[in-house]
């Protein structure tokens, strides 16, 4: 499905870990998404002050603020865009929990493109 | 007036002082002269049977004579000088030597002094008591002894030395004696002769005589071994030279070829076997108490025998293969060298008990040290499993935390390949991003190898191996090992190095596990603080007495000193699970190391752990 001639889809991508970063971003655009990525919670929420994507795939294992956490912010600052958490480590409860807060989805590393395309399809969508 | 009687009384008084005095003096001189005595030898001063004499008279006259003797002394000489005119020529010298000495005693050593003496005392010593020594009672047996002499009759008994030489030679058939040919000599020879007549026919006597020392010499190198060769004396040999006796038996023993017997004490130790002998030096101190006797009255000095003993060399029994078990009871056996056994038994057995309980006490100690070395080895060995059970029971715990560090890479691996897949169907294939995703997988896989290496490494079971390695390098691997955890646990790790190397040698799974162990234990401790406050700080430095200092602190409650004492034993613990043996197998895995781990107590805010190696 071809998302060009209206405004472009951007996914961002906040992980700490550059390769995954890296990784999921070619992903994402092969999926024809725009895709920008952040190292940290606080990078991207700093970040909203100048852009809001059209999702976010928050990665929940970071130092300092995890993905729960910059959900909480998020939700708590009035911003409802689509959220998708993804894990390394998948902790009994965090899928819950995560869904609880507001999250559009609750995926486990590693990710396969035809989930992770549905999954933000139906983010979007809403 | 008055004063005139009393210088008379005075001088009374001086006169009966003094003839008091000199009365007093003179009584003491009767009764404490002192003696004189003349002792005529009849051969030189040197002969050692007349020195033995000799010194057994000034021992014995010394000891006799407290108050003083006085000894003069003549050697004849005898055997070099025997022409009858010479004896008359000494006597009228002699005579005229001591006409103004008186003597209380005058004796004579040896048979031609006696003679001597007898021939001439009346011009020397007129009715001086004589005192002999040293002559065979064979020679005075025809001498008619006047009255006024007395002396000690000496025996030098050849029959008992050839009853002595015939217990130690059962086999010997025949004796021979050997005489030189001075008129001394020669006397012998006629006295043995009689003597011998007793012992034939069981012992054939062969006499040895008028020959030359080499003669002699010669003819006793070809004697049978058991032969008995009884040498008396050689004052002269066949050619007129002239010996000490002893000199020339000690020549003839030794280069008999038989064991040889002797009458004079003085022959034993030279060469010749033993024989029943007396000592000049008893025969001295015989003559010392019949001097004695002789000037305490005026009866005629006695005649006594001087005491005879068998005396046995026992080096010639050694020489001669002669068993000690053939003397007889009563025998003096002389210059015995003992075994090292015989001298220093009781030292030796002392030694050998000392030896034994040495050896003893040194198979106690190897038993007792093989028992400790197999129950250390069995403790290493338990302590290595209980160290790798906690490992593995550490990494159990870590699992979750390793599995998404695992994750990680193959999210990305799994991530480039799929858009790399898509990648290849867009036209024109962008070949730069391509190459770019498959650098990254090949990365991705990389990591992902090395986290499952650095895995098996801390699962490695029974290391004992200690390497060289750089304690940076052990930190820095478990701190990447445990930031997975870490990031979970929302705690933030920093590490600083002094140094960019300490060398120490140690285990490296053993080392990962105790700083892994410390990292986790600070993060526990500050579970209840806020994200932003968990801090765990790393570092490491090297101390001035070279040891390698790993420092791990925390921010969290910190520990009191008795925690920080019992922190290291173990099922000591304050978490609510575990068992409390972390901390207490890390201890024990460092002290393997040689090294040290403790508590700080210097530090209040929060917890630090010291952790000491040492250098190589």
């Amino acid at each position: 499905m071809s998302k060009m001639g209206i405004a472009p889809i951007v996914v961002a991508i906040v992980d700490d870990d550059g390769a995954v970063r890296r990784a999921l971003r070619r992903l994402v655009l092969s999926l024809s998404y725009q895709s920008v990525g952040y190292a940290s919670g606080e990078e991207f929420l700093a970040s909203l002050l100048d852009m809001v994507p059209s999702c976010v795939i928050l990665d929940q294992h970071m130092p300092n603020l995890n993905g729960l956490d910059v959900l909480g912010r998020m939700r708590s600052e009035g911003l409802a865009m689509p959220v998708i958490i993804i894990t390394g480590l998948d902790q009994p409860g965090m899928r819950a929990k995560c869904i609880k807060a507001g999250a559009a989805a609750y995926l486990v590393k590693p990710l396969e493109s035809s989930v992770l395309s549905t999954v933000i399809e139906a983010a979007i969508a809403g | 007036m008055v004063k005139l009687r009393f210088m008379l009384a005075m001088v009374c008084f001086t006169w009966w002082i003094t003839a008091t005095s000199v009365a007093i003096a003179a009584g003491d001189a009767d009764a404490h002269p002192i003696k004189r005595v003349l002792v005529f030898y009849e051969n030189e001063s040197t002969l050692p049977a007349a020195m033995e004499v000799a010194q057994g008279l000034r021992i014995g006259l010394d000891q006799r004579f407290p108050t003083g003797i006085d000894i003069y002394a003549e050697y004849l000489d005898i055997v070099r000088f025997p022409a009858p005119e010479h004896m008359l020529r000494l006597a009228t010298d002699l005579e005229a030597k001591y006409a103004d000495v008186t003597f209380d005693v005058v004796m004579a050593v040896g048979p031609g002094a006696l003679k001597f003496l007898l021939d001439n005392r009346s011009r020397i010593a007129p009715g001086v008591p004589l005192i002999f020594g040293a002559i065979n009672d064979a020679r005075l047996k025809d001498e008619q002894l006047p009255p006024g002499v007395g002396g000690v009759v000496s025996h030098f008994d050849v029959p008992k030395t050839i009853d002595l030489a015939r217990q130690l030679q059962p086999n010997a058939k025949t004796v021979v004696v050997l005489t030189g040919s001075s008129e001394f000599d020669r006397g012998w020879a006629k006295i043995s002769s009689k003597l011998l007549e007793a012992y034939r026919p069981k012992l054939r006597v062969e006499h040895l005589t008028g020959l030359t020392l080499e003669g002699f010499k010669e003819r006793v190198q070809r004697l049978p071994p058991d032969t008995i060769l009884l040498i008396l004396s050689v004052f002269q040999d066949a050619d007129g030279r002239r010996f000490i006796p002893r000199n020339a038996a000690a020549e003839i023993a030794v280069a008999s070829s038989a064991p040889s017997y002797g009458v004079y004490s003085t022959y034993i130790g030279i060469g010749v076997l033993g024989g029943y002998v007396e000592t000049f030096q008893s025969i001295g101190e015989d003559m010392a108490t019949l001097a004695e006797q002789a000037t305490n009255d005026s009866a005629t000095p006695q005649l006594i025998r001087s005491t005879g003993q068998f005396l046995v060399d026992w080096r010639q029994m050694k020489r001669w293969g002669i068993d000690v078990e053939l003397l007889p009871a009563d025998a003096d056996l002389r210059f015995f060298e003992p075994t090292v056994w015989e001298k220093y038994r009781l030292q030796i057995l002392a030694m050998m008990g000392v030896i034994a309980l040495q050896t003893a006490t040194i198979g106690a100690l190897i038993v007792q040290g093989r028992r400790r070395r197999r129950i250390e080895l069995a403790l290493d060995q338990e302590r290595l499993e209980l160290a790798h059970l906690s490992r593995t029971s550490q990494l159990g715990e870590l699992s979750g935390a390793f599995a998404h560090e695992l994750n990680q890479p193959l999210t990305s691996i799994l991530a480039n390949a799929e858009a790399g897949a898509r990648l290849v169907d867009t036209k024109p294939v962008d070949t730069v991003e391509l190459r770019e995703i498959f650098s990254d997988i090949v990365a991705d896989d990389k990591r992902a190898a090395r986290i499952i290496a650095q895995l098996r490494q801390l699962m490695v079971k029974g290391e004992t191996q200690l390497d060289q390695m750089d304690l940076n390098d052990a930190v820095a691997a478990t701190v990447a090992l445990a930031s997975s955890e870490l990031v979970a646990r929302q705690t933030r790790l920093d590490f600083h190095s002094d140094h960019s190397e300490l060398a120490v040698r140690g285990n490296l799974a053993q080392l990962q596990q105790v700083v892994l162990n410390l990292i986790l234990n600070a993060a526990e401790a500050m579970s209840n603080l806020g994200p932003a406050e968990r801090r765990i700080s790393i570092r490491t430095r090297k101390c001035e007495d070279g040891f390698c200092e790993l420092m791990v602190a925390d921010r969290g409650p910190g520990l009191t000193a008795e925690m920080r004492e019992n922190a290291f034993k173990p099922f000591v613990s304050t978490k609510a699970k575990g068992l409390g043996l972390g901390l207490a197998i890390c201890r024990s895995i460092v002290q393997a190391h040689g090294g040290t781990l403790r508590f700080d107590e210097h530090k209040h805010d929060g917890a630090r752990v010291i952790l000491a190696l040492p250098p190589l």
